[in-house]
């Protein structure tokens, strides 16, 4: 291996050897051992390298990015007013409301039955004599 | 068990509309994906957009993947860069950089207390990512963040390995002469 095949490949796959093909990582232990341009080759990626990997890391994401990704993939449906057993009570209170409205109605009316011509015509006496006792006191 | 399906077996499950299946997968795989868009573009607010862009691709277009082709993480990893370009490409045709990224650009510049030298390195080295062509930078993070290799870099950005080879040789070859710079000033 020559100086020039170790820094492209020290480019291209970085410091770390292990992930070099093995022949050619062996061929390049041999060189750095021996050669002292080859090792401050090394030493100037392996540092490159180490600063890459602190500065281009993963990051942990936070849970807010999770969710907000499965929020836009599965949006919930809307959320209700009122919880279920909220909405049966309202149900059950409007029934029973119509059916005691319409009792009253029906039976209030039956009630409070339109005056009978006898009806009329005590009403109309009682209001004649009035009327007539008014016109005594005039005279 | 199910936490040890691989990535096939999910997404399987998840064209058939299978949320927990889609779960796992984000949860396995935006934690990369985001990081390469926040290198990639320099902004966290770019970021999360990418990777929630990315997740939902995934969940409508699950049917489309076909294993024959590539790997699910290359094919995650080609949607992501995929927008992570689109993005680049939207801000200059309007012209505009996000608030985001301007701020962390700004917050690379150096600082006379010694206790964030090493946050200022890092700075350094991420404005220098910043700054490389945007197929190199993709290659880089690739590489370094997403530890793809060469072939996956080429499957993902549709070139050949020898093309893929010279885009993270030429990467890190400018990040190694940007280091030299700062290390003789």
């Amino acid at each position: 291996m020559t100086l020039d095949d170790l820094e492209k490949n020290l480019l291209l796959y970085g410091a770390d050897l292990s992930r070099w093909r093995a022949a050619e990582a062996r061929a390049a232990q041999r060189l750095i051992a021996s050669n002292s341009a080859a090792q401050r080759l090394f030493d100037d990626i392996a540092r490159l390298d180490g600063t890459l990997k602190r500065a281009a890391a993963p990051e942990a994401t936070d849970s807010a990015l999770t969710g907000r990704i499965l929020e836009a993939a599965h949006p919930r449906l809307p959320v209700p007013l009122f919880p279920p057993t909220w909405r049966f009570a309202a149900t059950g209170l409007a029934v029973a409301a119509s059916i005691a409205g319409f009792a009253v109605g029906y039976f209030g009316e039956a009630g409070a039955m339109p005056l009978d011509d006898a009806g009329y015509m005590a009403l109309g006496e009682t209001e004649m004599e009035s009327g007539l006792a008014d016109m005594w006191l005039l005279l | 068990m199910l936490s040890a399906r691989d990535d096939l077996d999910l997404v399987r499950d998840v064209a058939r509309g299978d949320q927990s299946a889609f779960a796992q997968l984000v949860g396995r795989h935006v934690a990369a994906v985001r990081s390469v868009a926040l290198r990639f573009t320099g902004s966290t607010a770019d970021a999360d957009d990418v990777a929630q862009d990315v997740f939902l691709k995934v969940w409508t277009h699950a049917s489309g993947f076909d294993p024959e082709k590539a790997s699910f993480t290359t094919w995650l990893h080609r949607i992501a860069a995929n927008r992570c370009f689109d993005l680049l490409r939207s801000r200059r045709r309007w012209g505009w950089l996000g608030l985001d990224a301007s701020q962390e650009r700004a917050a690379t510049h150096p600082r006379a207390d010694d206790a964030l030298a090493e946050r200022e390195t890092l700075d350094a080295v991420r404005a220098d990512i910043l700054s490389l062509p945007e197929r190199q930078r993709m290659a880089l993070l690739l590489v370094v963040t997403a530890d793809r290799s060469a072939q996956d870099v080429a499957d993902v950005l549709g070139v050949s390995r020898g093309a893929a080879e010279q885009l993270i040789v030429r990467a890190r070859q400018t990040l190694r002469d940007r280091q030299k710079e700062r290390a003789a000033t």
